[in-house]
């Protein structure tokens, strides 16, 4: 920086103290360089450095003096007031400096430059020069006070003035100083400037021409000569007109002058022409210059010479359009893409896009021009990302795309981006065409060529395309394939010869030229071999086509297989019609629309007599109405109708049949026929008679047997129920007839017996029944009694003729006597069982009291009634007052060890007797209604058992045993299904029914019949006692059970008798064979269940695990339990 | 081989004091005879089961008649005890009879008839009629049982 003294050190400035002086030379240096500050005009940070660093060296240098002065002049005024003037420096610096803020800094620079430079001459020259006295002096060895007198002296009174002097001269030789050099430096840079920006005028690119108002030129540059080809002196005081091609239009030069006379600048473009002739083109900005008054003096035209752009411009312009309508006209869309953007786009585009404009399509991305998903499911955003990034890196990228238009709707196009640089910028070209059109077709076509391959495959007959010329199979389809049982690839370039059965080719052949050559349908009854050997027949159809220009046969085949099988059982059907049963078919209407030759011989009807009649021509009359409603019902209900009817003949003969009625039904189920068989059984009912009667009497007197009896007794006591009459039951036995048999033999005891049957039968009316039951013992029936005198004269009677001597063979004549027993029903109101017990007690007491008498039954003194009737009130009563009790019995696996169910053992809890085992009360009740009332309790009480084990948690099957009687009440099923209802939160399939095994095969299909209403409940069943009922394999078949429990007798005896053993093992067999469970009952040791479970038996019960427990004690038992390891017991 | 017993005739021997109870005692006495006389060596379940199904109805019956009234006059606790201790023995064995029948086991003529004889002779002729003895006498506040 240029710097200045505008306050040079002076020698007359020393104090004559080195150290002073110098710090006092360093002051003076800062006070010129804030001077050459404020002449160069420099910044304001520069400024406080300036004030900071004066402060900062103004306060060293005090202290350094005040030292000095401190230690010459401790405490003394002169010492106070230096020090008092150092701090009025101070403060006045720091003021000078808080006024930048308010003041120019010129103006603070000026103010502090003079604070200065007087502060430094009044200082330095007096204050400093005075105290450097009296330390100089005291130096010399003077006293303070001496010195401080010499210092006095020194410093003239003048010397005060002269400084003023200095000062003030000073003053004004630094603002002077100060101006003058402010303005030196302006003017340099005046000159710089004007320096520059000649070289720019001249050195310009730019033609620079300078006319005077007049337009006289008065200044070009460089470039202007350079473009005209003029020199400088050619051009100076010319009028630019010199340049004038003629080419630009005058307008133009009209509207520049008019501009300019406005005084505004005009810019345009002129036609010129250069020295040489040749044509240029310029830009030019021509401006008017005005002078400070305001006139315009001078014209400044400033001009670039455009030709060559002009040209480039025309020739892009050119290419612009060719370009442009290119691209407009392309039938394709094609847009301009930048980054992922586009940027541009045809017509095309837009239409294809359905996008309004190129301003809406700018912005737009491909996505936004895409489904969500493209068609392979991939998302649009990832693959187009892909795409454009592979279009960016590789140049081009082809695809196909799915697109979708604004309006939302979809197609399918191809794609090419390509990329090239624009103006240094990567872009890509779109290219989009819209291939929906040729996809359709495409698709079309793959989809009519699979409809016809597809309906060639299907076809259900087999078609075979052969070489005419060679025989070779060109084409087939599946069902040939299938047809062959060969692979298509096996077929085709086979000969056709493979098709036939062996040897047979030929004769085919022959066939089939014959069948293509008349042009008959069907080339019938002919085969083809199948791979496993089979000769399959099939119908033939054979065409000759012409194929690609070679002819060819196409051969259909149909396989005929199942018509032969069906013409086949016509034939069986129709022979099998034409049997020795009479056969008739209606159809729905029931008119005869067929009837066999049988049908004709057994009616005596022919066919055309029947057909179109409806059958009842052929009723005898001896139905009724509702006789045949019902058989119609039936028919219609269940489809078929069985039973015996009595027809008639033609001949006008009543006749039975044995006839089945079976409807005949489509498809649809809708009935189309009626089927009647029809079998003449005349000859058989009359042997029906005879087995019945066989059946119902004894083969020896022909009287009714027990079974007749049994149908008589059952009428005979409804009639009397109805007319209010008695009915006597009788028992005779005959008195000595043992001795008789002994003596004369068992012919003469058989003709005994038949003598007296006779002679009861003349002593009792026709409606009464007199019946054997077997050996010596007869029964009679005696309706219509009054009284008991009614019944007993008949009964002397019959004691009469016994005793009447009977003559048997060699007229050898035999005595004997008749003991008998009866009982009058209704009094007494038993049922038939009962009466005939009855009657049979009262013949034994007529026995007892010396035979050859009657006796009739008291009811009253019957004791063994009263005992039975007696017990059973008993157990009603105990059943009433809930004495009744349900033992639990676990039922432990052999598997996992642990408790998986229990039986319910019902026990009778008497107040007095204790309690009381079922073997003493159950048996009682066999027959009677109050097994039914008790069996119904066990079930429910066994229920709330299995709720009680819900509510704790417990998962167990409670098994509970019911009666053959119990289950086969008709509403057992519903009763059962009632009670599982009353008890929902118990699963039925907790609850199992035990039945026991013979009581299950009394009545095998109803028991079966119930086990599946049960089960369909979710009730399990157990089959108990088992091995003692002799269930045949086909029985326990039929016994849908879950469980079958091996009785006890055999588990007890099975370690000790191999019989028991084979019966244990085969019940478990049986059991594994039909996928039940096995459950031991009577495990009484652990032995047993070790060899239970070796022999595969799934569940144990037994004392061995625990005795019967009350149900209120299982609960605490079964936490306990626990199975010892049977490993020891083996 | 029938009729080789002979026929139990009711008679003093028997008779307890207590009607009711003798009563039913003379339907055992008539189970017993009628038994004697239909069962032979080979004879059938069917009768066996008629047999013991009556015996099983008697001893429900009469037991708790008997039962009842020892119960309602108080009879003496340890003949009490002998007297039940009897009747269950008695059931027991016809329980194991009737378990035997399911079993297909059937018992002698014989032996059902000497266990029958046998509980005539030891229970109705001793321990009943020391519970009729006692029951027959009068009681002041209660008279006489008839």
């Amino acid at each position: 920086m240029n710097s200045i003294d505008i306050f040079p050190w002076n020698d007359n400035f020393n104090t004559g103290i080195e150290i002073v002086d110098q710090q006092h030379q360093r002051l003076v240096l800062l006070l010129n360089r804030l001077a050459s500050h404020l002449a160069f005009q420099t910044d304001l940070p520069a400024l406080d450095d300036i004030f900071d660093e004066l402060a900062a060296y103004a306060v060293y240098h005090f202290q350094s003096e005040e030292a000095i002065w401190h230690a010459f002049l401790p405490a003394d005024v002169l010492e106070a007031e230096h020090k008092a003037g150092h701090e009025d420096f101070v403060k006045t610096i720091e003021q000078l400096k808080n006024q930048q803020g308010t003041q120019s800094v010129e103006r603070v620079i000026e103010e502090l430059l003079a604070y200065l430079a007087r502060w430094l001459a009044s200082h330095i020259l007096e204050n400093d020069r005075h105290m450097a006295l009296i330390v100089q002096g005291m130096q010399a060895g003077a006293s303070a006070e001496q010195a401080k007198i010499d210092a006095k002296l020194a410093i003239d009174c003048n010397l005060k003035v002269l400084i003023d002097i200095i000062l003030s001269s000073y003053s004004s030789l630094t603002r002077n100083t100060l101006q003058m050099m402010r303005e030196l430096v302006a003017h340099k840079r005046d000159l710089e400037f004007l320096r520059k920006l000649s070289l720019a005028v001249d050195q310009s690119p730019s033609s620079i021409i300078i006319t005077d108002i007049n337009a006289n030129i008065e200044f070009v540059n460089d470039s202007f000569l350079k473009v005209t080809g003029y020199s400088r002196a050619e051009v100076i005081g010319q009028n630019p007109r010199i340049l004038k091609s003629g080419q630009t239009p005058d307008a133009i030069y009209k509207a520049m002058w008019e501009t300019l006379s406005a005084g505004e600048v005009w810019e345009g473009e002129l036609i010129n022409k250069r020295k040489d002739g040749s044509l240029y083109t310029e830009h030019a900005i021509i401006s008017p210059i005005f002078q400070a008054e305001g006139n315009p003096s001078h014209f400044l035209a400033i001009k670039e010479d455009i030709t060559a752009r002009k040209q480039a411009e025309i020739a892009l312009k050119q290419s612009e359009e060719k370009f442009r309508s290119i691209f407009e006209y392309s039938n394709d869309a094609l847009m301009f893409m930048k980054g992922d953007c586009y940027v541009d786009g045809n017509s095309s585009s837009l239409a294809m896009f359905g996008v309004e404009s190129v301003e809406a399509l700018k912005g737009l991305t491909p996505v936004d021009l895409s489904p969500t998903f493209q068609s392979d499911g991939s998302l649009s955003v990832t693959l187009a990302k892909g795409q454009i990034d592979k279009a960016y890196s590789d140049g081009f990228s082809r695809f196909d795309w799915l697109h979708r238009r604004k309006d939302g709707e979809e197609f399918a196009a191809e794609v090419g981006l390509y990329a090239f640089k624009l103006q240094n910028e990567t872009v890509l070209l779109a290219n989009v065409r819209d291939i929906s059109e040729r996809k359709r077709a495409e698709k079309q076509l793959a989809e009519s060529e699979y409809k016809y391959h597809s309906l060639i495959d299907l076809a259900g007959d087999a078609i075979f395309i052969i070489d005419a010329a060679t025989g070779l199979i060109i084409d087939c389809n599946r069902s040939a394939s299938n047809l062959l049982g060969r692979a298509k690839s096996d077929i085709i370039n086979s000969s056709q010869t493979t098709l036939h059965p062996d040897n047979q080719f030929e004769h085919y052949q022959r066939l089939i030229n014959e069948h293509i050559v008349s042009g008959k349908a069907i080339a019938e009854d002919m085969s083809v071999q199948h791979q496993d050997g089979r000769i399959i027949p099939v119908d033939i159809t054979a065409t000759m086509i012409e194929l690609g220009g070679n002819p060819v046969i196409l051969g259909v085949f149909r396989d005929i297989t199942k018509r032969k099988q069906v013409e086949d059982e016509m034939r069986i059907a129709a022979t099998a019609f034409d049997t020795q049963q009479g056969m008739l078919i209606t159809n729905a209407n029931r008119e005869i629309v067929r009837i066999n030759k049988t049908f004709t011989e057994i009616s005596g009807y022919s066919a055309n007599e029947l057909l179109g009649n409806n059958p009842r021509i052929l009723s005898s009359g001896l139905h009724d109405a509702d006789f045949y409603a019902d058989m119609w019902r039936s028919i219609n209900a269940s489809g078929v109708w069985q039973g015996e009817i009595w027809d008639r003949r033609k001949s006008g003969e009543v006749y039975p049949v044995n006839l089945t009625v079976t409807a005949v039904r489509d498809k649809q189920n809708n009935i189309t026929n009626y089927v009647a068989t029809h079998s003449d059984i005349t000859q058989l009912k009359q042997h029906q008679v005879e087995i019945e009667h066989i059946a119902y009497h004894d083969p020896l007197t022909q009287l009714p047997n027990r079974r007749l009896l049994a149908d008589r007794m059952g009428l005979a006591l409804s009639r009397a129920k109805r007319t209010n009459e008695s009915v006597a039951i009788v028992c005779i036995d005959l008195d000595g007839f043992k001795e008789v048999n002994d003596t004369f033999g068992h012919d003469a005891g058989d003709q005994l017996l038949i003598e007296a049957a006779h002679r009861m039968q003349h002593c009792v009316r026709t409606e009464d029944t007199v019946s054997r039951l077997g050996g010596d013992e007869f029964v009679l029936l005696l309706g219509g009694i009054s009284n008991r005198d009614d019944c007993e004269v008949t009964l002397r009677r019959v004691l009469g003729e016994m005793t009447k001597p009977f003559n048997i063979g060699d007229t050898r004549s035999i005595c004997i006597s008749g003991s008998i027993g009866y009982t009058l029903f209704p009094e007494d109101t038993a049922d038939a069982d009962t009466l005939l017990r009855h009657a049979d007690h009262a013949m034994y007491g007529a026995k007892q009291s010396g035979k050859n008498r009657f006796h009739r039954f008291d009811l009253k003194q019957d004791n063994r009634v009263t005992a039975n009737w007696g017990a059973l009130t008993l157990i009603e009563k105990a059943l009433e007052n809930g004495e009744f009790r349900l033992f639990i019995q676990p039922k432990v696996s052999l598997l996992s060890g642990q408790v998986v169910g229990a039986e319910a053992l019902i026990r009778w809890q008497h107040p007095i007797r204790g309690l009381v085992y079922p073997v003493e009360f159950l048996a009682l009740l066999e027959k009677h209604e109050l097994s039914i009332k008790l069996g119904h309790w066990v079930i429910c009480e066994g229920m709330r058992i299995l709720h009680g084990w819900v509510e704790q948690g417990i998962d167990l099957t409670l098994s509970v045993n019911v009666s053959a009687r119990q289950l086969r009440e008709s509403d057992f099923s519903s009763k059962l299904a009632a009670t599982l209802q009353e008890f929902q939160s118990v699963p039925p399939r907790q609850l199992e029914i035990e039945i026991v095994e013979s009581a299950a095969l009394d009545d095998i299909s109803k028991v079966s019949t119930l086990i599946m209403a049960c089960r369909a409940l979710g009730v399990r069943f157990s089959l108990d006692d088992f091995g003692t009922g002799y269930s045949s394999l086909t029985y326990l078949n039929r016994l849908a059970v879950d469980t079958l429990k091996i009785d006890q007798t055999f588990v007890r005896d099975m370690l000790d008798d191999d019989n028991a053993l084979a019966i244990v093992r085969g019940v478990i067999g049986l059991a594994r064979a039909f996928n039940n469970e096995t459950v031991a009952e009577g495990v009484e040791t652990w032995p047993q269940a070790a060899k239970l479970k070796a022999m595969g038996c799934g569940i144990i019960q037994g004392y061995a695990v625990a005795k019967p427990m009350p149900a209120e004690n299982f609960p605490a038992w079964l936490t306990q339990f626990q199975m010892p390891d049977l490993k020891d017991y083996l | 081989m029938k009729n080789d017993c002979q026929a139990i005739v009711w008679n003093d021997s028997l008779v307890t004091g207590v009607q009711v109870i003798d009563k039913q005692h003379q339907i055992l006495v008539d189970m017993l005879n009628e038994a004697n006389n239909r069962l032979t060596e080979r004879s059938g379940r069917e009768v066996f089961e008629e047999i013991v199904h009556d015996l099983l109805s008697y001893a429900l019956y009469h037991f708790d008649t008997e039962e009842a009234l020892m119960v309602t006059h108080h009879y003496d606790q340890s003949l009490q005890q002998i007297h039940f201790q009897e009747h269950r023995n008695f059931s027991r064995t016809v329980a194991q009879l009737q378990q035997d029948l399911q079993q297909n086991k059937l018992i002698s003529r014989d032996e059902l008839l000497g266990f029958l004889n046998g509980w005539l002779v030891n229970h109705i002729m001793k321990t009943d009629k020391q519970l009729g003895s006692f029951l027959c006498q009068p009681v002041a506040d209660e008279g006489a049982i008839s």
